[in-house]
């Protein structure tokens, strides 16, 4: 019975869409509907908005959102090494594999640093 | 028990995976695809293998398909709601491609019911993954860093544009010379 | 186990979920009215006091004037993703709190459930399990945790997407690259906890607390791990999403009524969520302090203490600028949580 451990994640995952769909759908239901071109225009400060809110916008997100995924990666590797690093029998086996992982990866943020990868101008 | 989750989970799969190649829309594309990769992590449970479970929702849903939308915003998704049809040579390749690769999967889950692994033995906790990753396969293991070192370097390469950061270093003296000085 | 026995566990269970969300709808609303009722006092005003007792059915007051309002969609707005936003922000923010462990568990009502269940089923199992103030305890706990927090960036991303206003979609984009850079530091913060402790199990890191709380020998770590919690809830001073100088309300900004006020609760819920997280990994969890016993009241006392630090950082510190974020995400946050995990495998593989 590997699920029972899971069972409260799925209750609670249930609870919580429950809700959040009761929420969506009371709103929906209650209040007064008065609709006018005005009050569906995109809120731009009184001003009429001028083209479509989705234009493509710069690559920096892009690169941020690429960098994070690379250390997320280099953490999630990480990650099963971590939970057996302390009571490893050689220790110091243990303790070179993982500093020479951290090196490289300290080598990549220094290298992005470097070339500027994490300015933000 | 675990089997008769792994089908519902399955045909969730498949539902949400052909909704993302249906969708018109690249946006609701990825959320179906964040969809199924939670299903994935469903059908990793049902193999009793927590750790990777946990490992799916957190790289691929949590990582992953945020850059895909973080993309998504980089190109003009009204534009290129229009070419959803395509030519016909790419279309004959498409299915030629698809139908071998169904195939294969198809051969090779066909020996996997003959003798079914134990996945859960050693890569259902993070504690045997680590040991593995210490005896058996320390040099892959400090390989992949190296691969991802170069996944660094290409990241850097590709979104950097040295033209764009001059005009906006330029762009942004003339502002600070204004006396607008932060 | 029987199929009666498992409909009673999974009952027992359910029945443990309802009061928890319910206990943490509950301290979200009063966290909302706590939050305005000291941000007045910090400004020499007197805050909502009128509606109830010390104000305290403001909050419900709040929710029911919500419910009343107009709920419209702007006309460019995703018909699909637009309603879907609220619902995407709130659930993962809500399921987190499944593997928190907030108590030890009560004998009293283990011995309650397992005379009732001789009662009704005639049988006696291992009911140890559903009595512990912890959903589920699972064995990943901590990475769970940190994969629902991940999620957390969805509801924020779509909110502004999908609204189909600038303010929205800088507002959401913002957030979310916000979000993503603050979350590493989190994990490698969190990733020395675990190098410690040994294991992804959150009941048994807050069983190893008991002699000593993990923030003594992860003081670096505990205050990365405070900042990265102020950025990933979007709170001040990192409540650039939703500058209101510069983007209106930012991902928001074009949603009203009660699905305005789920982007509210998600933002609350996710700062009881983080702060629980943060007293169970650095804070002893339940554990009293000087080896004080144990009991759930020492985790709520701990995590009103970190919500009140939420509260004070509000009304203290301005806000950052952008590029300042970033440049302290990647620049000092990064390489700092980095050099904490490498001295604590340094000193973990010398000290043994």
């Amino acid at each position: 019975m590997f699920f029972i451990n899971y069972m409260p994640v799925i209750l609670m995952f249930a609870v919580a869409a429950g809700f959040a769909v009761a929420n969506v759908l009371l709103s929906a239901l209650f209040g007064p509907y008065r609709a006018s071109a005005a009050k569906m225009e995109p809120y731009e400060c009184g001003a009429h908005p001028v083209g479509d809110a989705r234009k493509p916008v710069v690559t920096r997100f892009y690169r941020v959102a690429m960098l994070f995924l690379l250390f997320d990666v280099e953490v999630a590797l990480m990650l099963p090494v971590l939970t057996v690093y302390r009571d490893y029998a050689f220790k110091w086996v243990a303790f070179t594999e993982l500093f020479l992982f951290m090196a490289l990866l300290v080598v990549g943020y220094v290298y992005i640093r470097g070339r500027g990868g994490l300015e933000w101008d | 028990m675990n089997i008769l989750l792994f089908y519902p989970l399955s045909a969730l799969i498949i539902i949400l995976s052909l909704g993302v190649i249906l969708a018109t829309n690249p946006v609701h594309s990825a959320l179906l695809l964040v969809g199924a990769m939670v299903a994935i992590a469903g059908v990793f449970l049902c193999l009793n293998c927590e750790f990777l479970a946990m490992l799916q929702i957190f790289i691929y849903a949590g990582a992953i398909m945020v850059l895909f939308l973080f993309i998504v915003t980089t190109i003009d998704t009204r534009k290129d709601e229009k070419f959803v049809s395509s030519a016909k040579f790419s279309q004959a390749s498409g299915i030629l491609l698809s139908g071998s690769m169904f195939f294969l999967f198809f051969f090779l889950a066909l020996q996997f019911v003959q003798h079914l692994p134990d996945t859960g033995r050693w890569l259902g906790d993070a504690k045997g993954l680590g040991e593995l990753f210490l005896k058996s396969y320390s040099l892959p293991f400090e390989v992949v860093t190296l691969v991802l070192l170069t996944a660094m370097a290409g990241v850097i390469v590709m979104s950097h544009d040295p033209l764009y950061r001059r005009r906006s270093k330029e762009a942004s003296k003339q502002i600070l010379s204004g006396g607008n000085k932060a | 186990m029987t199929i009666f026995e498992g409909f009673f566990l999974v009952a027992l269970i359910g029945i443990k979920v309802g009061v928890m969300v319910v206990c943490v709808m509950l301290c979200m609303a009063m966290m909302t009215l706590v939050e305005r009722r000291f941000l007045a006092f910090m400004q020499c005003r007197l805050g909502p006091n009128q509606v109830g007792y010390f104000g305290i059915l403001q909050p419900f007051a709040d929710g029911l004037k919500n419910l009343f309002k107009e709920d419209f969609t702007p006309a460019g707005a995703d018909k699909i993703l637009y309603p879907l936003a609220p619902i995407i922000a709130l659930i993962p923010a809500l399921t987190a709190f499944a593997v928190i462990p907030f108590g030890p568990g009560i004998p009293e009502v283990a011995n309650l459930l397992l005379m009732l269940e001789d009662k009704l089923l005639g049988v006696k199992s291992d009911l140890s399990s559903v009595v512990t103030l912890t959903a589920g305890d699972i064995n990943v706990g901590v990475l769970f945790f940190m994969a629902v927090v991940a999620m957390e960036i969805y509801g924020v991303f779509l909110g502004g997407w999908s609204s189909n206003s600038k303010y929205s979609l800088l507002g959401g984009l913002r957030a979310s690259a916000q979000m993503i850079s603050y979350e590493l530091s989190m994990t490698l913060s969190v990733l020395s906890i675990v190098m410690i402790s040994g294991t992804l199990r959150l009941g048994d890191i807050v069983h190893m607390q008991e002699r000593g709380w993990f923030i003594i020998i992860q003081p670096i770590g505990f205050v990365i791990f405070l900042i990265c919690m102020l950025a990933e809830t979007n709170r001040s001073p990192f409540d650039l999403p939703e500058a209101e100088s510069e983007l209106v309300a930012g991902f928001h900004t074009e949603y009203s009524s009660l699905k305005f006020a789920m982007f509210f609760m998600a933002e609350y819920v996710a700062m009881i969520g983080i702060s629980s997280f943060c007293t169970t990994l650095y804070l002893g969890g339940f554990n009293g302090p000087f080896g004080l016993g144990s009991s759930i009241l020492w985790f709520g006392m701990k995590t009103f203490l970190l919500l009140f630090f939420f509260i004070h950082v509000r009304a203290t510190l301005p806000r950052f600028r952008y590029d300042q974020l970033m440049d302290f995400g990647w620049k000092t946050l990064l390489p700092l949580s980095l050099l904490n995990l490498m001295l604590t495998g340094f000193f973990l593989t010398v000290f043994r």
